[in-house]
């Protein structure tokens, strides 16, 4: 009685090995393709192409991408707010997920800054939950060159402990007591603090954020909640005006999240976000969903020509995005 | 050896009862699901293929924690979604995340139903073609086709098995199916694809790797514990290397490698922080220092195996089995307090590794099945006869001392064959503690039997989570000291299981020692 059960079962075995070990790395580079060009009557049209998927699209107006995005991880500085090899590989995954939306960004430490804040088109990402000495000096209200280059429009996206609060040394943390946003940020002793209830917003961000500890208020003024808010009224992911600038936190610490179900959710979120260049001022006009088999060319209803800094955003996967792509429908 | 003849009989009335019983299991799992689901693994295998498309192959980022096996099937299944136009996962439900830091975890993506049957679908089919490897096995040793039919039926309605293929789609099963694969095979001489089969086992999930002694010592007992016994065991690693080689392929050339061994060395503490800054010398010398010892262990096999059984074989089989006994029992014991050792000074030293605590206990009790294993295979060494009866019961025992240890329902798949085929084929006395084990250990999934509907209440009734939020809310939210309802429910349901599992070792302990002694 030969073993003919034992050599089936390792036939197909093989086969599914092969066939899935070639999918599964065989998405190296993104294999979507999309476009979007406004028409005469205001609306736009927009194509997609790539593996059959689900997506959505929004337009928004008032966006404004900065000119240069840089990445804030500076090893030599202490940072005993989170794990340093965390922040690192964070952010190199956000490099690669940027990347394959069609962003550059280039890493920075504490010194590059001093050159960076000197462009107000420039913008910046932290993990570190504490600002570098070299740039800023505890007070929110002072005349550091962090406050100088925010006052002149600079852009932050910030995750971690309320901004400004905390500023790093090669050798220490130090706490000065507030930062930037007063009142307006949840404390909690709890790892993480969730929202739940769809922002205005929501509908055209699509961002699935939900950790809303070290969140804005969400009814704070000059800023708009961008994905969900809590019951006690606090926003998982905000972008605010401060100072003349645009700061936009995510609440919680991406960095630090390890929930096995969402790193990768929250982190395409993170991505997603960034390359539409939302500000406090951003509008949603439109939005929409559909499914992409092959390819597609489809409209959209509403006449968005009279909107400025408008911004074609279209988000491919589900649940985490697989792919996303802003363009720019300005023309500016 | 005693027969369950109503049973018999039944199968003896039925025209083709392989078929039917195959027909009738296959219909049950078929129905369940795509409707009821554990949306804790289902959600994240939805994210897993996540971390994939965004062209992470498994390891470029957070969010894949296994060996490579599981991540290539669910590439097959995205792949094949993907060809058929199936794109909706599900949904993400924000209302649930709060409840997936509790201790009874849950994700916040409650999967579609498309997507549920889809990954299910090819793990029914394992639980089928692990029933037909269980009736080939028994059929082959034992040529009765009702005892084959008994062992088939006890795997293939055993409810832990239908609730973690059907219910929670997870893959323990397609590790059990490689490893009977691997035991057909080598019972048959073929040994490098015996070898190959079980390095793809041990790849799925870690267990299989306790048996690793018995199928050493079933080689060289069959085979000689001589050069030739050595040639065949060496034939079988090739096979076992050759299998892993392709296996790991993609993953040894993005320096991965190491990354996809995190689900079991989070077991023992090392980060993923220390994984990645293993370098290529560090793994070819751990790659010499195997090949050397198992070289070692070659030569001093080839060369003194003989010797050694002819005066192992001098001895008295009681006076030889209480010395191994007795030795291995030392050896155990040194290992356990070493280990516990290790443990607390790394706990009191804050430094990475495993810490002293609860869950760590597993890893004693694992150190202690390593040593049990080790004796079942010298007794299986030491066999003067290859004596189906005997054969099979060591297997058995391997089998069941892979986890001695209260576990997750899903990780007992990996004994039931064993437990199912010495039941039907050397005493079918098993059978009756068999089903009682398997009915109670099921029922400790109950928290997640009441929330399996959530699918179901979302995707086809297109109600709010609102509706079963008050369900998730009494099993996950601490009711007393902290504890979840979900854990206290598991804890009432849960000894009750496991002891009805232990009962399975101590039965036989009880009934058969005296004579197996003799």
């Amino acid at each position: 009685m030969k073993p003919i059960p034992a050599y089936i079962i390792i036939a197909v075995f093989a086969v599914i090995m092969v066939f899935g070990s070639i999918y599964v790395y065989n998405n190296e580079d993104g294999s979507y393709e999309a476009s979007a060009e406004i028409n005469g009557d205001g609306t736009v049209t927009y194509s997609l192409s790539g593996p059959d998927s689900v997506f959505t699209y929004s337009v928004f107006a008032n966006t404004k991408l900065p000119e240069k995005l840089f990445l804030y991880c500076d090893d030599s500085y202490k940072s005993d707010l989170n794990d340093r090899y965390t922040q690192r590989e964070f952010l190199t995954v956000l490099q690669q997920l940027l990347e394959r939306r069609g962003m550059a960004s280039e890493f920075a430490d504490a010194d590059d800054l001093v050159d960076i804040m000197g462009h107000s088109d420039y913008a910046v990402f932290f993990v570190s939950g504490a600002l570098p000495d070299t740039v800023y000096d505890g007070k929110a209200d002072g005349d550091s060159l962090f406050v100088r280059w925010l006052s002149e429009g600079g852009t932050v996206y910030w995750t971690g402990p309320e901004m400004g609060r905390y500023v790093s040394t090669q050798n220490s943390i130090i706490d000065y007591g507030t930062g930037f946003f007063g009142g307006d940020v949840l404390i909690s002793d709890e790892n993480y603090e969730f929202a739940h209830i769809e922002s205005d917003m929501f509908r055209y961000t699509q961002i699935r954020y939900d950790d809303c500890k070290y969140g804005l208020r969400a009814d704070r003024a000059d800023s708009q909640p961008l994905s969900y808010i809590s019951d006690g009224g606090y926003s998982s992911v905000s972008v605010a005006k401060v100072l003349g600038g645009n700061v936009t936190v995510f609440g919680g610490n991406l960095a630090t999240t390890n929930i096995v179900f969402q790193v990768l959710l929250d982190r395409t979120c993170c991505a997603d976000m960034l390359i539409c260049g939302l500000t406090y001022e951003s509008q949603g006009l439109d939005h929409g969903e559909g499914t992409v088999k092959g390819s597609l060319s489809a409209s959209t209803d509403v006449d968005v020509s009279s909107a400025s800094g408008r911004m074609f955003l279209i988000i491919v996967g589900n649940p985490a995005s697989n792919w996303s792509k802003a363009m720019d429908l300005s023309g500016e | 050896m005693t027969e369950h003849s109503a049973l018999a009989e039944k199968f003896d009335r039925m025209k083709h009862p392989f078929a039917v019983l195959m027909i009738i299991g296959l219909a049950i799992r078929l129905i369940i699901a795509p409707l009821f689901t554990f949306n804790i693994d289902l959600g994240y295998w939805a994210e897993v293929i996540d971390v994939f498309q965004n062209g992470f192959g498994l390891y470029g980022t957070a969010g894949y924690y296994y060996t490579p096996i599981w991540g290539y099937y669910l590439g097959s299944i995205a792949s094949f979604m993907e060809f058929f136009g199936i794109t909706d996962y599900g949904v993400f439900i924000p209302e649930l995340t709060r409840f997936v830091y509790s201790d009874f975890s849950v994700s916040s993506f409650v999967t579609s139903i498309e997507f549920n049957f889809l990954v299910k679908f090819p793990l029914i089919l394992v639980d089928a073609a692990t029933g037909w490897l269980i009736y080939h096995l028994v059929f082959k040793y034992s040529e009765n086709r009702n005892k084959a039919l008994l062992a088939f039926a006890l795997w293939f309605f055993c409810p832990i098995v239908i609730t973690e293929s059907t219910f929670h789609g997870t893959f323990d099963n397609m590790s059990v199916m490689l490893l009977l694969a691997s035991i057909v095979l080598m019972m048959d001489r073929r040994y490098t694809l015996a070898g190959a089969a079980f390095s793809a086992a041990a790849l799925t999930k870690f267990f299989p790797m306790f048996m690793i002694f018995f199928l050493v010592a079933y080689v060289l007992r069959k085979e000689g514990l001589d050069i030739r016994g050595v040639k065949c065991v060496l034939k079988a690693i090739a096979g076992a290397v050759g299998a892993f080689l392709l296996i790991y392929l993609p993953d040894i050339i993005r320096g991965d490698f190491w990354q996809s061994l995190f689900f079991i060395t989070s077991r023992i503490g090392i980060t993923r922080e220390t994984l990645a800054s293993i370098g290529p010398g560090t793994t070819i010398a751990i790659i010499a220092a195997i090949a050397i010892i198992i070289g070692i262990i070659a030569f001093v096999v080839a060369k003194y195996g003989n010797r050694f059984k002819e005066r192992m074989y001098a001895m008295d089989d009681r006076e030889r089995n209480l010395k191994a006994a007795k030795a291995l029992a030392i050896s155990a014991a040194a290992a356990i307090i070493l280990v516990a050792v290790v443990m607390v000074i790394r706990a009191l030293l804050k430094t990475e590794g495993p810490a002293f605590g609860g869950s760590e206990l597993v890893l004693l009790v694992s150190v202690f099945s390593i040593f049990l294993e080790i004796y079942l295979a010298f007794r299986l060494l030491m066999l003067k006869e290859m004596d189906t009866e005997k054969v099979f019961t060591i297997m058995f025992l391997s089998g069941i001392a892979i986890i001695l240890w209260t576990c997750a329902a899903s990780y007992t798949i990996v004994m039931i064959p064993f437990i199912c085929i010495y039941a039907a084929m050397i005493d079918n006395r098993f059978v009756k503690p068999f089903i009682i084990f398997s009915i109670l250990y099921a029922i400790t999934e109950i928290a997640s039997f009441l929330l399996s509907p959530t699918s179901m209440i979302i995707h086809i009734f297109d109600m709010d989570i609102s509706v079963i939020l008050p369900m998730y809310e009494l099993l996950a939210d601490p009711v007393i000291l902290g504890i979840s309802g979900a854990m206290i429910l598991t804890l009432l349901v849960g000894w009750p299981g496991y002891i009805s599992m232990l009962y399975i070792s101590f039965k036989w302990y009880r009934e058969y020692y005296e004579r197996w002694k003799a």
